[in-house]
């Protein structure tokens, strides 16, 4: 008998399943396409060279999730992205290094007071990292509990109980001093070129560090909000150093893979090719699944890793639930739109940028297309009225360079994450020419920073949003399932009755990037919501039956 | 200590503050750099015999509460409601749209061009008002932390902060002029286009404080924004407060940390024990305090408040009413928005974010002359078309610049009401740097500070206080529209910022 079945075999289902079936439960992970990892992907597209098809970066992996499910021993393997260099016209760059003091003079050659601020603001970005990595250790409607707790506010309706370690995240939140909370506001509304410019002066420091800002949204980084994007991609870290990125050995499937083995060896079974058309109802609770092909598979607890149209639209049947009608509707109205393309290159040879033509460290580390605040805001606009940008912003790493086995021996993988592609474009829909148009645009960019790179170009993958949509099954092809935005965070992730991982039909729960803080390659999510399962098939007055569960 | 209280600039912000302050038996000096009060909502002689409105001129805002207190109609202060809350007029390629403060009347109207839009209006209106109520109570006094931890639990607070009004438009509404003109109600305080996140906020706020059920209704003062002034001056004067116009405040003068009294541009020097600033918080600190008195970080703070989205204001003198295509009389009211749709806007404020001018500008119009013909000489119009979304920091200058907005605002102005420029005998053109000129507003920033959600609430600065903390000089209150809740003909940062003093 079937415990629990996950819907989506993407990063956080697996992580979901993992956690389940180690707490003892029969597990079994239902993915649609032939392939787990979902936007978690890897692929031998051109033979002999290997892309992580979208998300091409790891920072934001809970070290919480890579402990118990012991990730390492099944194979997680990150080697750090020490440098981030932007190529500049005219040959100049900005370079940021792993060493603080390279670093400094590079910055200091376009504003001494910019390199002397960037201490500073990094402390308080740490700072401020440090307090979402504590806030997303709590489901938000435990954390929003135990803050009316603490303030005199009744918090019954959210029926949860407060544990010690939450209590402790919301203490710590309340004595924040004011300036620090005057911060945190300021980040959740403020445009990040803003922002930024309350320590720096120089457009091209201010450009380079706002990539951060934009990365999967539909923002520029002037839009109001952009400055929460920002911090969302300071929460990160790689083995305990705070705010590295990593590249996982054999591209990010291998990431999927990895959790894949940590589930399957608690005993989850997953099946791919399976696509799930609705979830089933039986006495107002969750009694299992309807597969596409009308098969019928039974469990006492359901969750889905889906994006909220899909988990809250399409597999929920409004009349099984209270409210249902208002819960359909709101997930129509969950905003996300697709921002970015991913143009992955096969080339014959490391690219020469002009600022610095030798290969070196620089080609090991991120490198990023965003020399002014002005030409990001340009590419912005073109998107806003329904183009793609002329002149993209793209951020980009080599990850053969990094991992040699994700190429054949002297040629390399650049892998190109580009905004902005909307996900329609006011021409119609996205069609072969409209691909190849794109993706000449990112070429001739890089070519104005890399002369020659056209010519090495071996072989060339164009994926735009409707591609991220079909291939990973988000609505909208956004990477984070939804805007990161004050009415999509926390308990409105993915709508006021479902922040708490539970669905209005008992036995439902959501766990995808669209819940809690979402986004990313974190596990964040879904390991509460697992946690939260758990805790619920304990307590059988609130979940029902289920059975079988063990502490973790 | 000395008891009086000196408050600088007589602004309405100032002229309450006094008025209050005054009424409560304390004795109070109020001190006005122009000859005339009224500060930005002043109305001035700009075309010879014509009353014209310098900036804000809509009292649909102005807390009735403190007008009665003040007894202003005692003191000659004439409302006008306007019949007319918005209009958009007809071009060759988009149909007319009028809102009318009766929920029924516009769903006429709206049937008209959209069945769907007028389907969608009355719940529109209802939610609005609904969230608008439970927002004025905090709009009213200093906030606190806790305040905004009850604020931010509703949701449809948090869409407002931080969706595309738009966005949240589209949901109910698809004809481009009804789209447009609700955006051009909600934006001009903002520099940002309804594309942009957060311009959700402005709606709100104007509902919350404009009479929430009836959607930001146009309220004037017969005689112009200047009788509101007046009237709060002689509310002010009649319990016992000196107002001086013509007296420029050069310094604040701070012992100790505490202000102890005010220096007059011609030297003279006024003993205070409290000092009510109605300046902008950047002026306040760093022209009439001075730099060199606070802490580093304090100033950066000053520094990195933002004042994007300027306007100027074209008065034109006209022969007889202009012909807007598509709107009778009565509509002609309220406010007239010139955009066909919400992307009008949105190109605005791109230009403005490449310090240019857009090619064609987005234009706030009102004909003041429709409600109270006194305010121009017999047989002509007042026509006032205010461009919202400029830079301050135009590239090339406002020299260069001035001139050619003109051409542009005209070629405008003929496209929405044909033959306009026929009628046209007298102009005056007040451009950003006169804002800043005349009336210290930092940067032309006519609401003493963007009105978006990053300079809203918490976090704009309060009475005695800024996001928590204290301000740094004691006896120092903060009272003009750079303050909590904001700009527009409220009253409200001054009535804070007297009733905060008075509490001690």
């Amino acid at each position: 008998m079937t415990d629990a079945i996950v819907v989506g075999a993407g990063h956080n289902g697996l992580v979901a399943a993992a956690y389940l079936a180690r707490a003892g439960l029969d597990v079994v992970v239902l993915e649609s396409s032939a392939e787990i990892g979902g936007a978690t992907r890897s692929e031998e597209a051109f033979p002999g060279f290997r892309f992580s098809v979208f998300s091409y970066l790891v920072s934001l992996l809970r070290p919480e999730v890579i402990h118990e499910l012991d990730l390492v021993r099944h194979g997680l393997f990150l080697v750090p992205t020490a440098s981030t260099l932007n190529p500049l016209p005219g040959g100049d760059c900005l370079f940021r290094e792993a060493d603080p003091q390279r670093t400094y003079r590079h910055i200091a050659r376009h504003s001494r007071r910019d390199a002397e601020a960037l201490f500073e603001y990094k402390l308080e970005m740490r700072r401020m990292g440090h307090l979402m990595y504590r806030l997303q250790r709590a489901a938000p409607d435990e954390l929003a509990a135990a803050i009316g707790d603490r303030v005199g506010e009744s918090a019954e309706h959210l029926d949860v109980e407060v544990s010690a370690e939450v209590a402790d995240i919301a203490r710590y939140f309340l004595d924040l001093p004011a300036a620090r909370l005057r911060l945190f506001a300021q980040m959740l509304t403020m445009s990040s070129a803003d922002f930024l410019g309350q320590w720096f002066e120089s457009d091209v420091l201010k450009a380079a560090l706002s990539s951060s800002s934009i990365i999967g949204s539909m923002l520029s980084p002037r839009t109001p909000g952009s400055a929460y994007v920002l911090l969302h991609h300071y929460m990160g870290e790689v083995d305990g150093v705070y705010r590295e990125w990593g590249f996982q050995k054999g591209g990010t499937g291998a990431v999927a893979a990895t959790i894949a083995r940590a589930a399957q060896s608690h005993g989850a079974e997953i099946r791919t090719h399976s696509p799930v058309a609705r979830v089933l109802a039986s006495d107002g609770r969750a009694a299992g699944v309807v597969l596409a092909n009308g098969d019928e598979l039974h469990a006492g607890v359901v969750l889905s890793s889906a994006a909220p149209q899909i988990s809250l639209g399409r597999l929920l049947d409004p009349e099984d639930v209270p409210g249902g009608a208002g819960l359909v509707e709101r997930a129509a109205r969950w905003q996300s739109g697709g921002c970015a393309g991913k143009v992955n290159l096969a080339i014959s040879g490391l690219p020469r940028f002009e600022c610095m033509p030798e290969p070196g460290p620089h080609l090991s580390g991120g490198i990023t297309i965003a020399p002014g605040l002005d030409y990001v805001d340009r590419a912005y606009d073109d998107a806003k009225y329904g183009g793609y940008s002329e002149r993209p912003f793209i951020d980009m790493i080599i990850p053969s360079v990094l991992d040699p086995d994700m190429a054949p021996p002297g040629k390399h993988v650049l892998s190109c994450f580009v905004q902005y592609a909307p996900y329609e474009l006011a021409a119609g829909p996205w069609d072969d020419g409209q691909r190849e148009a794109f993706g000449d645009a990112v070429v001739r960019t890089l070519a104005e920073y890399a002369p020659g790179i056209e010519d090495q170009i071996l072989h060339r993958q164009v994926l735009v949003p409707p591609d991220i949509e079909a291939i990973a099954g988000i609505p909208g092809g956004n990477i984070f399932h939804g805007e990161l935005r004050l009415s999509q965070l926390f308990l409105l992730r993915p709508d006021p009755a479902a922040a708490s991982f539970r669905t209005p039909l008992p036995g439902y729960y959501v766990c995808g990037s669209s819940t809690q803080f979402g986004g990313g390659i974190s596990g964040g999510p879904a390991r509460l919501a697992a946690l939260r399962v758990l805790d619920d098939l304990r307590r059988p007055e609130t979940a029902g039956s289920g059975g079988g569960a063990e502490t973790p | 200590m000395n008891e009086r209280i000196a408050i600088v600039g007589g602004g309405h912000n100032g002229l309450v503050a006094a008025a209050l302050l005054a009424r409560s038996g304390r004795d109070v000096v109020l001190l006005e750099a122009r000859p005339e009060l009224g500060g930005l909502a002043s109305t001035r002689e700009l075309i010879p015999g014509h009353r014209v409105d310098a900036g804000s001129h809509d009292l649909g805002m102005f807390r009735r509460s403190v007008m009665e207190e003040l007894e202003l109609s005692g003191h000659g202060l004439e409302l006008i409601e306007a019949p007319a809350v918005a209009a958009v007029p007809a071009t060759a390629e988009s149909s007319a749209v009028v809102l009318w403060p009766e929920v029924g009347r516009t769903v006429e109207g709206l049937g008209r061009v959209s069945r769907r839009d007028a389907a969608a209006w009355p719940g529109f209106v209802f939610e609005l008002a609904e969230r608008a109520a439970a927002l004025e109570p905090l709009l009213s006094k200093p906030l606190e932390l806790a305040d905004m931890g009850r604020l931010l639990i509703v949701p449809e607070v948090l869409r407002a902060l931080s969706s595309p009004l738009e966005e949240s438009l589209r949901e109910r509404f698809e004809n481009p002029s009804l789209l447009a003109g609700l955006c051009g109600v909600a934006l001009p305080a903002t520099g940002l286009g309804p594309r942009a996140n957060g311009t959700g906020w402005p709606l709100l706020f104007h509902c919350a404080l404009g009479g929430s059920d009836r959607l930001a209704p146009v309220v004037r003062a017969q005689g112009g924004a200047g009788a509101l002034a007046a009237a709060l001056a002689a509310s002010a004067a009649a319990s016992g407060a000196e107002i001086r116009t013509g007296a420029a405040v050069s310094r604040i003068l701070v012992d100790s940390g505490r202000v102890a009294a005010v220096r007059c541009a011609d030297g003279e020097r006024i003993e205070a024990g409290a000092v009510i600033s109605t300046a902008t918080p950047c002026a306040t600190f760093l022209e009439l305090i001075g730099a060199s008195l606070l802490e580093p970080r304090f100033v950066r703070r000053l520094l990195n408040v933002k004042y994007r989205g300027t306007a100027a204001r074209l008065a034109l003198s006209l022969d007889g009413l202009p012909a807007f295509r598509g709107l009778e009389r009565p509509a002609l009211t309220g406010r007239i928005v010139l955009a066909e749709q919400p992307d009008d806007i949105e190109r605005a404020a791109d230009a403005a974010k490449y310090r240019r001018l857009p090619d064609r500008p987005w234009i706030e119009a009102a004909l003041p002359t429709a409600l109270d013909p006194s305010l121009a000489p017999a047989g002509r119009h007042l026509l006032l078309a205010t461009v919202h979304h400029l830079p301050f920091d135009l590239e090339g200058g406002w020299d260069a610049g001035g001139p050619e907005l003109l051409a542009r605002i005209a070629a405008e102005l003929e496209r929405w009401a044909p033959g306009i420029g026929a009628l046209v005998r007298e102009h005056a053109l007040l451009l950003p740097t006169d804002f800043e000129a005349d009336y210290g507003a930092t940067a032309g920033g006519l609401h003493h500070g963007e009105m978006n959600p990053s300079q809203s609430l918490w976090l704009r600065p309060t009475a005695s206080a800024w996001a928590g903390e204290p301000l740094p000089v004691e006896g120092l209150w903060l009272g003009g529209a750079g303050c909590h809740p904001g700009g527009g003909l409220t009253g409200l940062p001054g009535t804070i910022a007297a009733v905060s003093l008075l509490r001690g």
